[in-house]
């Protein structure tokens, strides 16, 4: 049978657009699943989802853990806690705020406890490390600024207990600088949270 | 027989001695008698009515056995059919002689016996039973192998051009309306009302959990079509 060179065409025409419409509706079910994977919102951000709400619940666990070990005196076990903390795996790549204000706060209880033991250079660490996580001006920023102040304010007292004035003097005016920063930064935090308030904002509003 | 008996002993003087004489000669009548005796004999399809006659065929036949006639042989065996069975096999004799349209179940004794090719119109109807009634001698014309051509051809483009259209579709679509709602990760700043204090650490985090549990709950139940 021979077959019409129109036909052959139309044909070849016919399994071209088959394979186009596959192309397309491959790539738009791939494109539309990379999109909208699970626990991601309408518009890309995150949802609260089960992975959050696990890393919360051991970031309480950890916290609470920390709270009998200060009680019976253990400083270093509780320290310990809140390194688990900090190194546990982070859902998401880490980048949900809630996760990266759990963080900070973590590390400002981090710098408290070694604080506490004395070990002030490994506190800075931790202050430091926290402000990584807090780069606005919030109450977890503020929180860590002013663990930074108490570390330099303890640093001042060893030094000046040393007999090195000058350094003391020096650590003491950096720890009221720091009490300083802390200062505006509360405020700024209270006259925002009073902003959104007047604009008719719940206290705590569900971000949808 | 007995009474024949009675005259020879009469004829034969026999008044003074009262024995029959062996050498007498028979009588008319039993000449006669014995006349009778051989033609009913000569012809054993005869129906004779006579006890002697009867008794001279079973003598013969215990001292000379000859073959049955069968329908003897069947009335014996009590194998006749009937009249019903007979009027059947006749309808059946001429349904076989006749060359028109025979019963289904003489066709189908006759093909179990005697196997022999069928018809070939009645092969072409069973063909065209079994294929669904399409005519299978039917040559399709080349027009209509083009015009169904051309009918998948359409089918297969529109089938195409949908498929792209529906690609496109879930290409621009947006997220469903259901899923704008629910509760997304977001900074617990309004969480607290005031700056942190020191060793209150466990209590913040209680709150952010407690927060966030009601969210992801409420998330759960969005997904489940549960408000």
């Amino acid at each position: 049978m021979t077959r019409r060179p129109a036909l052959g065409t139309a044909r070849r025409a016919c399994v071209l657009a088959v394979a186009l419409a596959s192309l397309f509706a491959a790539v738009g079910a791939a494109a539309s699943g990379c999109t909208r994977r699970e626990g991601d919102g309408a518009n890309g951000t995150q949802v609260v989802d089960v992975e959050l709400m696990a890393f919360l619940s051991e970031a309480r666990a950890l916290h609470h853990q920390a709270n009998l070990m200060e009680a019976s005196g253990d400083l270093a076990g509780a320290a310990a806690a809140m390194e688990r903390l900090v190194s546990a795996r982070r859902p998401h790549d880490g980048k949900a705020p809630e996760v990266q204000e759990v963080l900070a706060d973590a590390y400002a209880r981090l710098a408290e406890l070694r604080l506490r033991q004395n070990a002030l250079p490994r506190a800075y660490d931790a202050v430091r490390a926290g402000l990584e996580h807090a780069p606005e001006p919030t109450y977890f920023r503020g929180h860590l600024i002013e663990i930074e102040g108490l570390i330099e304010e303890a640093r001042a007292a060893e030094l000046a207990d040393a007999g090195n004035a000058e350094e003391a003097a020096r650590a003491r005016d950096r720890a009221i600088q720091l009490f300083e920063q802390v200062v505006k930064i509360q405020d700024q935090v209270i006259q925002s949270s009073l902003a959104s308030r007047d604009a008719g904002a719940p206290p705590e509003t569900r971000g949808r | 027989m007995a009474e024949r008996d009675d005259e020879r002993y009469q004829r034969g003087g026999h008044a003074s001695g009262g024995e029959i004489d062996p050498d007498a000669p028979p009588t008319a009548e039993e000449i006669a008698a014995a006349e009778r005796l051989r033609d009913v004999l000569d012809d054993p399809s005869g129906v004779s009515g006579d006890e002697d006659v009867d008794l001279v065929r079973s003598l013969k036949a215990a001292w000379s056995p000859e073959p049955l006639d069968p329908r003897d042989h069947a009335a014996i065996l009590d194998e006749l059919p009937t009249a019903e069975e007979l009027a059947l096999a006749d309808e059946l004799r001429q349904s076989l002689e006749t060359a028109g349209r025979e019963p289904e179940i003489v066709g189908a004794l006759r093909a179990a016996w005697r196997p022999a090719p069928i018809d070939e119109a009645e092969h072409r109807a069973i063909v065209e039973r079994a294929i669904g009634g399409a005519p299978s001698s039917k040559v399709v014309p080349l027009a209509t192998r083009q015009r169904r051509r051309a009918v998948r051809l359409v089918v297969v483009t529109t089938t195409s051009v949908l498929a792209l259209a529906a690609s496109v579709v879930v290409w621009l679509t947006p997220a469903q309306p259901a899923e704008a709602p629910l509760a997304k990760a977001r900074s617990t700043q309004p969480l607290f009302d005031a700056p942190f204090k020191t060793g209150e650490a466990s209590a913040r985090i209680d709150r952010i959990v407690m927060a966030r549990a009601a969210d992801y709950r409420d998330n759960r139940f969005a997904k489940w079509g549960v408000r």
